[in-house]
């Protein structure tokens, strides 16, 4: 119960953050220019140009632009995203289960990968193992990504021709119309329809640009998650764990780990935030159709609709991680209450 | 065409000169050094040539802008400061500035921007597309750089109505002659074309007229060809081009190339461009084109008879009558969408067309209300009979024809489109059925659109000009050029579209065949601003120029001959364009290869700026001998 009512406080303290995001996001949009800009193309008439600042209401004060905009949010019209040519929640649908998919996937390839390789070379300090994961690391998090992105497809797609260049699935299924519609989450959907061809296409696919997306969370996972190893395995209980004869394997992964994985899911979970709202370079170079291709797009073209949208969606998200994260607090640490 | 865009170099002949004029001025200089120095000499002030009370001895400054990102603007407006600036430094200064593209348009509004960037890209192939736009006083951009010529105007409604075609060639020719010593604009560019395919693939055939490809020209192997990929597919065209959703399926409302392209593979027209020519028109829902010698248009050139098809399925399978022809264009015009096309039929088929408002969906009445109402409407597109269409014009203008053949003369099924055209509604959204999805008479369906991955079509298996040859054609989004240049080596994709820098990636590249060279009705300009605003400059201190700097001919024609061509298409575009001598690009009706083009030339510049205030202050007799006097000054 005390769970449930610390979730009902943490949601209500979204509508605060929301309406404050709102503010300052569309205060900018305001000020890096005219909003105009994006409805306006070198062709356009003195009297078009006129015509779509009324349309739009740019002719009026900032707040009751402001108020226009929110009255559409609440009733659902967040206006129309030029740059997907659909309102912008119709494009959020759109986008959003792409970049979620490619989250998941990437997250959990970081989590397993770094909390191993983590907790390996906090045993094996200063051997060999650690060293080579050391170096890893720095390479990882130094690694610019659309580098990265084009060395693999290079390597994978182009030259040993052994997985696909980008997209979610094959040619075939989209113009077979074999793509279910139903969560928007390939890997998911294909396992619902029981198509497991699909579900390995599907996953042919998301390798690639997974791996580039985890490759610097991996590294800085790991890294985290060995100082805090190190610091847990220095602790008392833990000699109190050895001095009782436990041996080594269940100090480690039982007593050890859950501790030292404190630090680790605050890093996972501001990555997961960061990763969910799209990773523009990623996304071109494998041409994922997520978040972050609509978003830096919208930026570009001045599609200010969509960036309130995106915006609002980004704030949502960091806030429901935050929640996340902090019930997992909970959940590791017992000495945590959520108040 | 290649010497017309090669740059005009000083030939050695020339170089010698200026050396031995420099030569005899340093000896010059230093004989009259050591006269001054003895108390001597002070004839060289009387120069005529150093005359103050022109541009090029007082100087100027000035201030250009570009939209901060777009390099080759920026090169352009280097291009100029670097060269004006050479003629006298230090007095002659030229700023360059880049903004966001949000203030560019402000200063483009305000008319504060003395030199702006346009370009052209044309909706049907005629000159008056680019005549009355660029030159007529109610033209948009001759608005926007305050350029009135009564004269002129008549000249272009004139020649915009002439029904014989070589006198109207010859009126256009006249009109470009005229204008090549006005410079109005500078012409920089004149793009060419650029497409790599795969060999495997038959059929491409460039037309500067088409959006993008033509995919029922196309054909390629059944089995898998020597160098194909393991997943090769003869039934199935891949092409990769530039990341970017289209703006609108519907042939009433889309105005540009990314939905151009599918709405000109999935609707036809009644006419359209005969292959690779943008001349030559030949008769598509059609049974032939209208002439006057064949009746289908009236003697006076006001009325035009389209005898229609009978035997063209619709991809809802009914059977094309003339009422969906009417109907098409009906609803066109009952859209009358402000940024769409609807204006390239209404101008000439709706008295007084630019009074009308565009469309609107009516929520208290549930119903569409039409912008151009409908009896109007009536008056000008008549359903003669079931195979019969007839035009009425408000005015004589042969480019109808061409007209026409933009996507906006397409054929829906009316059936399929339903009531109030497409639309539906309610107090806070309206759709438009026509947006996202499609059904007309072309040799390919449409099928899907996924929004930033592909759009799909597929062959019309009932197409009235026999089946395509390849059943299926994805369009995929691919952002990354280098990832796209991949796809083709690879044979992943057949055709990619290939950033104009990377193209020697794909030149001399086993397995893709290139096209280029060809020339694109694309211009690119500079228009000068011959009313500047200057209580809206961003930065006064950087312009001290009257704001009629530019209404002077000669202070134009300075500009023009300042302007590296040579180095701006080779440097910035890559080479991929050629020198324009005028606004009728090279390849379109009326183009005349006798009008000259502006030279780089610094001389001339030089004399421009000079000659100021008089053009007759030189007479021609004395010019040679000025502009040899202007070289070696220049040299100092």
């Amino acid at each position: 119960m005390r769970l449930l009512n610390y979730i009902i406080k943490r949601l209500l303290l979204l509508i605060p953050v929301l309406i404050g995001v709102s503010i300052i996001v569309f205060s900018l949009t305001r000020i890096s220019g005219d909003p105009a800009a994006g409805y306006i193309n070198e062709k356009m008439t003195p009297s078009q140009i006129e015509q779509v600042y009324e349309k739009y209401h740019f002719n009026e004060p900032v707040y009751q632009q402001y108020i226009y905009w929110l009255k559409g949010i609440l009733e659902m019209d967040w206006g129309w995203s030029k740059t997907a040519a659909l309102p912008v929640t119709d494009a959020i649908a759109v986008y959003f289960p792409a970049t979620l998919e490619l989250t998941i996937v990437s997250i959990m390839l970081a989590i397993f990968i770094g909390i191993y390789l983590g907790i390996g070379s906090a045993v094996k300090r200063n051997k060999p193992f650690d060293h080579t994961t050391r170096v890893v690391s720095l390479i990882g998090v130094s690694l610019p990504i659309f580098w990265l992105a084009l060395i693999l497809q290079f390597i994978f797609a182009f030259y040993y021709d052994v997985l696909p260049f980008g997209g979610r699935l094959d040619d075939f299924y989209y113009i077979q119309k074999l793509i279910p519609d139903i969560t928007g989450l390939i890997l998911v959907d294909s396992l619902l329809i029981g198509d497991l061809k699909m579900f390995f296409n599907g996953l042919e696919h998301i390798l690639l640009p997974a791996v580039t997306l985890s490759f610097g969370t991996i590294a800085i996972v790991t890294r985290i998650m060995r100082n805090s190893m190190l610091e847990v395995l220095s602790l008392d209980y833990i000699k109190t764990a050895r001095a009782k004869g436990l041996n080594e394997r269940s100090i480690i992964w039982k007593h050890a780990r859950k501790n030292a994985m404190i630090p680790t899911t605050t890093v996972i979970g501001l990555s997961f935030g960061g990763l969910l709202t799209g990773a523009v370079l990623t996304e071109s170079i494998y041409q994922w159709p997520g978040l972050g291709q609509w978003s830096a797009t919208s930026i570009r073209l001045f599609d200010y609709n969509s960036v309130l949208g995106f915006c609002l969606l980004i704030a949502v998200i960091y806030v429901l991680v935050n929640l996340v994260v902090d019930i997992m607090y909970a959940y590791l640490d017992p000495r945590v209450r959520l108040e | 065409m290649e010497g017309s865009a090669a740059e005009p170099k000083k030939s050695g002949g020339s170089k010698a000169i200026v050396f031995l004029l420099v030569g005899l001025l340093i000896g010059a200089a230093v004989g009259a050094g050591i006269m001054m120095a003895l108390g001597g000499g002070e004839e060289e002030e009387d120069q005529w040539y150093d005359a103050p009370g022109n541009y090029l001895n007082d100087g100027f400054k000035l201030e250009l802008f570009y939209n901060a990102g777009n390099v080759n603007r920026e090169m352009a407006c280097q291009i100029l400061k670097q060269n004006l600036e050479s003629l006298n430094p230090g007095k002659i200064v030229i700023t360059v500035t880049g903004v966001e593209w949000s203030q560019y348009l402000e200063l483009r509004k305000d008319g504060a921007m003395p030199a702006m960037f346009l370009g052209w890209a044309p909706d049907y192939a005629d000159p008056d597309n680019y005549i009355q736009p660029f030159y007529h006083s109610s033209g948009t951009y001759s608005r926007m750089i305050g350029y009135q010529n009564e004269t002129l105007d008549d000249k272009i409604v004139e020649a915009a109505s002439e029904l014989n075609v070589t006198k109207r060639a010859d009126m256009y020719e006249k009109i470009s002659m005229d204008m090549y010593s006005e410079a109005v604009y500078i012409w920089t560019a004149q793009a060419t074309n650029f497409h790599a395919e795969r060999d495997w693939l038959t059929g491409y055939e460039f037309n500067p007229m088409h959006s993008g490809l033509i995919y029922y020209q196309f054909d390629k192997p059944d089995t898998a060809p020597a160098g194909a990929p393991s997943g090769y597919d003869g039934d199935t065209f891949t092409m990769a081009t530039i990341s970017g959703n289209p703006e609108s399926l519907d042939p009433a409302i889309g105005y540009e190339t990314a939905g151009g392209e599918i709405m000109q593979n999935v609707y036809e027209t009644l006419l359209f461009y005969d292959g690779g020519s943008a001349d030559e028109l030949v008769p598509v829902l059609a049974t032939e084109v209208p002439t006057l010698e064949n009746g289908g248009i009236s003697e006076d050139g006001l009325t035009y008879i389209y005898n229609l098809k009978t035997d063209v399925k619709l991809h809802d399978n009914n059977t094309m009558t003339s009422e969906d022809v009417r109907y098409s264009f009906e609803r066109a015009l009952a859209i009358n969408d402000p940024h769409g096309p609807a204006w390239m039929i209404g101008q000439v088929l709706i008295p007084d067309y630019y009074d009308y408002d565009p469309g609107a969906w009516n929520d208290t009445l549930g119903e569409f209300e039409p912008g151009v109402p409908l009896d109007v409407i009536a008056d000008a597109v008549w359903a003669v009979d079931e195979d019969t269409i007839q035009f009425n014009l408000t005015t004589q203008y042969p480019a109808f024809l061409y007209a026409m053949c933009y996507n906006v003369g397409s054929v829906i099924s009316k059936a399929w489109v339903g009531g109030n055209y497409g639309f539906d509604g309610n107090a806070t959204t309206v759709t438009n059925k026509l947006a996202d999805d499609m059904c007309g008479t072309g040799p390919y369906t449409f099928e899907a659109w996924n929004r930033n991955v592909n759009i799909i079509m597929k062959a019309f298996p009932d197409y009235h000009g026999g089946e395509a040859a390849i059943e299926n054609v994805i369009i995929k989004q691919v952002e990354s050029g280098t990832t796209r240049i991949l796809m083709l080596k690879n044979g992943e994709a057949d055709c990619v579209a290939v950033p104009r820098a990377q193209k020697a990636e794909v030149e001399d590249v086993d397995g893709i065949a290139v096209t280029q060279g060809i020339g694109t009705f694309n211009i690119d300009f500079l228009g000068l601003n011959q009313n500047l605003n200057l209580d809206a400059l961003p930065n006064p201190e950087n312009t001290n120029v009257p704001a009629d700097f530019f209404a002077n001919k000669n202070v134009r024609l300075a500009f023009a001959h300042a302007f590296n061509y040579g180095q701006y298409i080779e440097d910035g575009l890559v080479g991929t364009a050629i020198q324009p001598n005028g606004i009728i690009p090279m390849g379109m009706f009326a183009y005349s290869a006798d009008v000259p083009i502006y030279d780089y030339n610094l001389d001339k510049a030089a004399l421009y700026l000079f000659l100021v205030e008089d053009p007759n202050y030189v007479a021609e007799s004395e010019a040679a001998n000025f502009v040899q006097q202007m070289v070696a000054r220049i040299t100092i």
